[in-house]
């Protein structure tokens, strides 16, 4: 295995693979920071280009495309409003404020360390289970996503500010939205209202940038000035830095959690994000802040969805079940170069394994470096006036929503939720437990199916199952408990 | 209907000037990209245009969605009719909503009798059981599958032509199995297999050659029991050809409207042009892929792809034959069908 690990770097790092390497980062940050064009658009472009390279060349293009476009997601996500990619929906919960009171060099410190690091546990995760492999992925079963789903959707509680009620209102609405389109188990479509755009069901990419950047546009243009509401640039990236070293145990838990995740196929970047920051909320004692700019609303997506990517490669390459949609074009990429998940790449072809842990970690680390030198000039961003930045910013909307499917239903979604972001935003009603709604909604329904077809009701006994449950209920007995708490502070005050 | 949407092109004479000269050719995939029609697709496009003449920018563009439906309605009603647009899609469940179901129940838009087909290729399929099924028999030749009971076979959803295919099949022979329908894809329905969850899967020679046989047949999880193909594959063994599986197995040739229904659910990779488009191009475009299947350089890289030799049809008589049956079906195999899929009509 060492010697493995030594091909797989010198690999990487000779000419050209090095020099591919580069392009593909340079590539991935042009990709996050368009808002519709992901990592995933980025690799099918590239995956044709591939063709006619080297394994080790082919990998070090892909990798680094793919590995840093959570990382420079946070760019649109903190400066705008806007997520850059699916993977940066909850960095806006925090991101964005801090840029509002000055502090977006702040928050792009801390994210570009703790991104940093989250690639670098992810490939560590990765480098420790090859051995394992196996039992780790397959300990996983319809039954168990199901449940995980569920655990995912108590999260609503903890996305839901002050009102749990309103919070499954909304998730619940939500999942009636994903039921739109075909049945995951049948070819029967739901509320398709004989548009055939709806077959497929509401795509998430406009429906989060409608929920979310559209209400942020309305309130710069409402209130003019620019996006700073303070004059100064406030505290730097260096402050960023040492908030992310102070927070360590955050960005390792939320890492960890992304590796997990990650393992998981189906549930991918939307979600995972998601998942940490409603995490970090719950475990913390102070959450007056959250929502509010506090850096751990930060520091805990970012972990997470660059770990993520670890994580997502287990399957891929121990069984060819591709993580996310992502790794199903690097597993094209590895097939047409004629190497092969399970035993071909774990035994025989462990170099080129190693050249993808290489060239995630590299990637990574190199990322960062790059955006953090560029943080201050970029930062600057914010103190750009209004009547400029609307209508890039409305540009950047609607082309990232037409690019998830080039179909006029994308805009007609996206005005659709940015009206309804807006009226939730207007009347406190929170947004979050949409995406949660929208992402999980169309999972549990297709697992829960799975679970009962398969096994009927004794899906309901098997232990990670339990484990699991015990965890829902848990988490919900916290969420009523805090609610009944801040009820009754309310009513002191009053 | 068929015939004359076959019959353009039969009078085309090649101007002197190659249609496509100075042109760009776009093909319109009708699955994301990465997955096997996308691969496979692209793996074309990467030699075509050596047998193009005129050597034209050649383009893929993806547009998934409603399993190849909006795809479909999309070259049909928007795409441009000069030839410079072709669809490269496994359309052949379009062919079978359109000829066989309801395809408004779907948002089928286009009329497929009006498509022009340029090139099928057929896809070859392959099936496997878990090498123990219950109650605890071991699987050492196909006809051993008759002898388990209760055994989960894994689909996609009940109206996917790929699950059709296997359940017709299936019940053709009578075997004794429950079908557990909703996996989202065919590397999710591996994963179930490796976890006990079901013990069938089955997918195209390319998911079966680079990730099952693999895994789980060369690893002794798995045995193969059938294969469909035009032709005989030894890679395939000790898999029986469908043919030779259900005459194996129930000791009569195959017929009946089970039978037609396995037919009419054969998959095809397909070149495809909207109505309307030039004589010239559907010709050019035909001669091309009919070159393109005797270049020794693709159809080396295609085997070691895709796992079979290339077989294009471009022939109007084999594009014919390929269509026939969707024609020839009764009203009893419409009914039957309906059946299986619990399609509202």
């Amino acid at each position: 295995m060492l010697e493995a690990a030594q091909l797989g770097l010198l690999g990487i790092l000779a000419w050209p693979a090095i020099g591919y390497l580069f392009l593909g980062i340079f590539l991935g940050i042009v990709f996050a920071i368009i808002p519709g064009l992901s990592g995933l658009t980025g690799m099918a472009i590239l995956l044709p280009f591939t063709f006619g390279l080297m394994p080790y060349e082919a990998m070090a293009l892909l990798m680094g495309m793919f590995a840093v476009t959570t990382t420079a997601d946070t760019i649109p996500a903190v400066l705008l409003g806007v997520p850059g990619t699916a993977g940066s929906q909850a960095t806006i919960m925090d991101g964005y404020p801090m840029a509002k009171k000055g502090e977006a060099a702040r928050a792009f410190g801390a994210a570009y360390t703790v991104s940093a690091f989250g690639g670098l546990v992810g490939a560590l995760c990765l480098v420790i289970s090859i051995p394992v492999l196996s039992p780790l992925v397959l300990a996983f079963g319809s039954p168990e996503f199901c449940m995980l789903g569920i655990l995912g959707l108590t999260m609503v509680a903890s996305l839901s500010g002050n009102s749990i009620l309103r919070g499954i209102l909304v998730a619940l609405l939500a999942m009636f939205f994903s039921m739109i389109g075909y049945a995951p188990q049948a070819g029967i479509p739901r509320f398709w209202l004989d548009w055939p755009y709806l077959l497929e069901g509401l795509h998430l990419v406009p429906a989060v940038l409608g929920l979310f950047a559209i209400p942020e546009l309305v309130e710069l243009a409402v209130r003019k000035g620019s996006l700073s509401e303070v004059p100064n640039m406030g505290k730097g990236i260096l402050d960023g830095v040492r908030d992310a070293l102070r927070h360590w145990w955050v960005a390792l838990r939320c890492s960890l959690m992304g590796v997990y995740i990650g393992l998981i196929p189906g549930l991918g970047a939307s979600i995972v994000d998601w998942f940490a920051y409603a995490h970090v909320v719950q475990s913390s004692k102070n959450k007056e802040k959250f929502g509010k700019g506090d850096v751990r609303g930060l520091i805990a997506p970012e972990s997470a969805n660059n770990a993520m990517k670890g994580g997502a490669l287990i399957p891929t390459v121990a069984f060819g079940i591709p993580g996310s949609a992502s790794m199903a074009i690097l597993l094209g990429g590895l097939l047409i170069h004629g190497v092969y998940p399970g035993p071909d790449i774990l035994e025989s072809r462990l170099d080129v394994l190693f050249s993808i842990i290489w060239a995630l970690s590299l990637s990574n680390v190199i990322a960062s470096i790059l955006l953090m030198a560029l943080t201050s000039q970029i930062a600057k961003v914010t103190t750009l006036r209004g009547s400029i930045l609307i209508p890039i910013i409305v540009v950047m909307i609607f082309m990232g929503a037409w690019m998830a499917t080039q179909d006029i239903g994308d805009l007609i979604v996206l005005v659709f939720f940015g009206v309804l972001g807006y009226l939730m935003k207007r009347w406190g009603w929170p947004r979050p437990p949409v995406a949660l709604g929208l992402i999980l909604g169309p999972f549990v329904e297709r697992y829960l199916d799975l679970s009962v077809s398969v096994f009927g009701w004794s899906w309901l006994g098997r232990p990670i199952v339990v484990g699991l449950l015990i965890a829902v209920v848990a988490t919900i007995v916290v969420a009523v408990r805090r609610q009944q708490s801040f009820d009754r502070s309310s009513i002191v005050e009053e | 209907m068929i015939v004359g949407c076959l019959n353009v092109g039969s009078n085309a004479n090649l101007m002197a000037d190659p249609f496509y000269q100075g042109k760009r050719l776009t093909f319109m995939v009708d699955y994301s990209a990465g997955g096997p029609t996308d691969i496979e697709c692209r793996l074309y496009i990467r030699h075509l245009r050596r047998h193009l003449p005129g050597k034209p920018t050649l383009v893929v563009r993806n547009r998934p969605g409603a399993g190849g439906v909006l795809a479909m309605n999309w070259l049909y009603e928007r795409a441009r009719r000069d030839g410079t647009v072709a669809g490269c899609q496994t359309a052949s469940p379009m062919y079978m909503e359109w000829y066989v179901g309801d395809p408004q129940s779907v948002g089928l838009r286009a009329n497929m009798a009006e498509i022009i087909p340029v090139m099928f290729t057929p896809v070859v399929s392959v099936g496997v059981v878990r090498k123990v099924l219950p109650p605890g028999i071991e699987i050492k030749q196909p006809e051993d599958i008759l002898k388990a009971k209760g055994w989960i076979a894994g689909g996609f959803r009940e109206d996917s032509t790929k699950d059709l295919k296997f359940r017709t099949l299936l019940d053709l022979v009578g075997a004794d199995y429950k079908y557990a329908t909703g996996y989202p894809g065919a590397a999710d329905l591996l994963a179930a297999f490796m976890r006990r969850e079901v013990d069938y899967v089955d997918g195209s020679s390319p998911f079966y050659m680079t990730r099952v046989k693999p895994v789980v047949v060369d690893g002794g999880q798995a045995y193969p029991i059938w294969y469909d193909s035009w032709v005989n594959i030894s890679e395939m063994e000790p898999a029986y050809k469908s043919e030779d599986f259900v005459k194996k197995l129930t000791g009569k040739q195959p017929s009946g409207p089970l039978w037609q229904l396995f037919q009419i659910s054969r998959a095809y990779r397909m070149i495809l042009f909207p109505p309307g488009v030039p004589q010239q191009a559907v010709e050019a475009l035909r001669a091309a892929f009919r070159s393109l299947g005797s270049d020794p350089q693709f159809l080396a890289e295609y085997q070691k792809i895709v796992g079979v030799q290339a077989n294009f049809l471009t022939k109007q008589q084999d594009l014919r034959d390929a269509l026939a049956p969707l024609e020839g079906v009764t009203p009893e195999v419409r009914e039957l069908r309906f059946k299986y899929t619990a399609q509202k009509r």
